[in-house]
């Protein structure tokens, strides 16, 4: 069941009109900074046996300085999973996030060293994209938010030789601005976030830009892609204009319509993409079969009912690796968890090594 | 202008369309896809060409922004 909207989006465009009146700095991006120079030696000197180590060690330390937010993590992880784990599951959890983030960055830090970062990576489901090429329509392809997805997602899919034009918002990158607080800065977009968005451009056919002003003129691309029988890769997300509420864990999760939407309007299929980790430095990029659409004439009645079905394969692959999804702080709660049993692999927290 | 904007905005079709309701992502809340497909049928429509950079939310935000928006347009 789909909730109507109106739903927490967030808005295409930013508070500021122009970079000039952006602040130069924030104490977010001195503290990504720091982050950086921890991280950047941590990626280059460190063997990658010791990244998990290290980040794990690392996201302690900061779960036990910030123990306010800490706690609010934790009740929150609480109130989606139920009363099952115990508080040392929670923390654990909360803990393994944080690291898998961090360890996303030390992936990123490493593709700047000589030879780069150089994981053993398998595409499982490629059978969907060949047969979305054989139609001549493309596909949109619907990238899950998980850790390690955006890099690893670009990677396998352009060694398997597919050319994607990838779709994110003008501020996309390492500043904590432009992630989170949606204010950003100059040195951010001029620095922080150019450490991820030149790797990452590195295995992509085209970045495809929402602009800073929130002009559509993007979506015009993206239908030309699509029906000139390219691949367009998103983040599942709720940037948005219009987005639609899913029932995910017994609380409620926002995405966004628009590039559902187009993928309907083109007549492309939408295939959710997932990465699964199988060891230290080995990921499978799995392309699931195209989400269906109930045949209805309301075509948003369509979306939604699409949306929900992505809800149900998003949240059986969270059930299996629950520490990927950072998305756990986004869940609208609607009171106590209403999922029976914890999800698979929480008794065991293991790294997903 | 007004009577074909109410054939093709979703939503809008039960009701009286008003100036100020709210176009793009709240009032009727469209999102980019069908903001994107409305204008595609007012150029169409009224033999007009809207490029990429004249596409900006502000165009969107009611029913009486995108209509001045199509008019000046036609001008």
């Amino acid at each position: 069941m789909t909730v109507a909207t109106p739903s927490p989006v967030r808005p295409v465009a930013s508070p500021s009109p122009s970079p000039v009146d952006d602040p130069a700095i924030s104490r977010s991006d001195l503290s990504e900074l720091i982050a950086v120079s921890v991280l950047a030696p941590i990626s280059w000197l460190l063997p990658q046996w010791l990244w998990v180590a290290a980040g794990r060690a690392i996201s302690f330390a900061i779960a036990g300085i910030r123990p306010d937010v800490t706690r609010r993590r934790m009740r929150r992880l609480r109130e989606a999973l139920g009363p099952g784990p115990s508080d040392a599951d929670l923390l654990a959890l909360r803990v393994q996030i944080m690291s898998a983030y961090m360890e996303e960055r030390l992936q990123i830090l490493r593709e700047y060293r000589p030879g780069g970062w150089r994981p053993r990576l398998r595409l499982v489901g490629r059978e969907h994209l060949d047969a979305a090429r054989a139609a001549g329509r493309g596909a949109m392809l619907m990238v899950c938010p998980f850790s390690y997805a955006d890099l690893v997602v670009k990677k396998a899919l352009h060694d398997a030789g597919f050319r994607v034009s990838h779709l994110s918002t003008f501020s996309r990158g390492f500043s904590p601005n432009s992630c989170h607080a949606w204010q950003p800065t100059r040195f951010g977009m001029s620095t922080l976030s150019r450490l991820r968005t030149r790797i990452e451009d590195r295995y992509l056919d085209e970045r495809i830009i929402v602009p800073r002003s929130g002009g559509l003129g993007y979506l015009r691309q993206m239908e030309e892609r699509l029906r000139g029988g390219g691949f367009v890769s998103f983040r599942a997300g709720n940037v948005g204009h219009r987005s639609v509420e899913v029932r995910l864990f017994g609380g409620r999760l926002a995405l966004a319509s628009g590039a559902p939407n187009l993928a309907l309007s083109v007549g492309a299929p939408l295939l959710p993409v997932f990465v699964v980790r199988r060891g230290l430095a080995t990921f499978d990029v799995v392309v699931e079969p195209p989400l269906e659409a109930a045949p209805s004439p309301d075509r948003r009645a369509a979306i939604e009912d699409q949306l929900q079905r992505y809800a149900v394969l998003l949240e059986s692959r969270i059930r299996r690796d629950p520490y990927l999804w950072s998305g756990w702080y986004r869940l609208v709660m609607d009171g106590a968890a209403k999922i029976t049993g914890a999800p698979a692999t929480l008794a065991g927290i293991g790294g997903g090594a | 202008m007004r009577s074909r904007l109410r054939e093709l905005v979703p939503l809008s079709r039960d009701g009286a369309l008003k100036e100020s309701d709210g176009l793009l992502g709240r009032g009727i809340g469209i999102d980019s896809v069908e903001a994107l497909e409305l204008v595609a049928a007012m150029e169409t429509e009224f033999g007009i060409t809207v490029r990429d950079d004249e596409l900006l939310p502000e165009h969107f935000e009611t029913v009486g922004t995108f209509v001045t928006f199509v008019e000046q347009r036609l001008d």
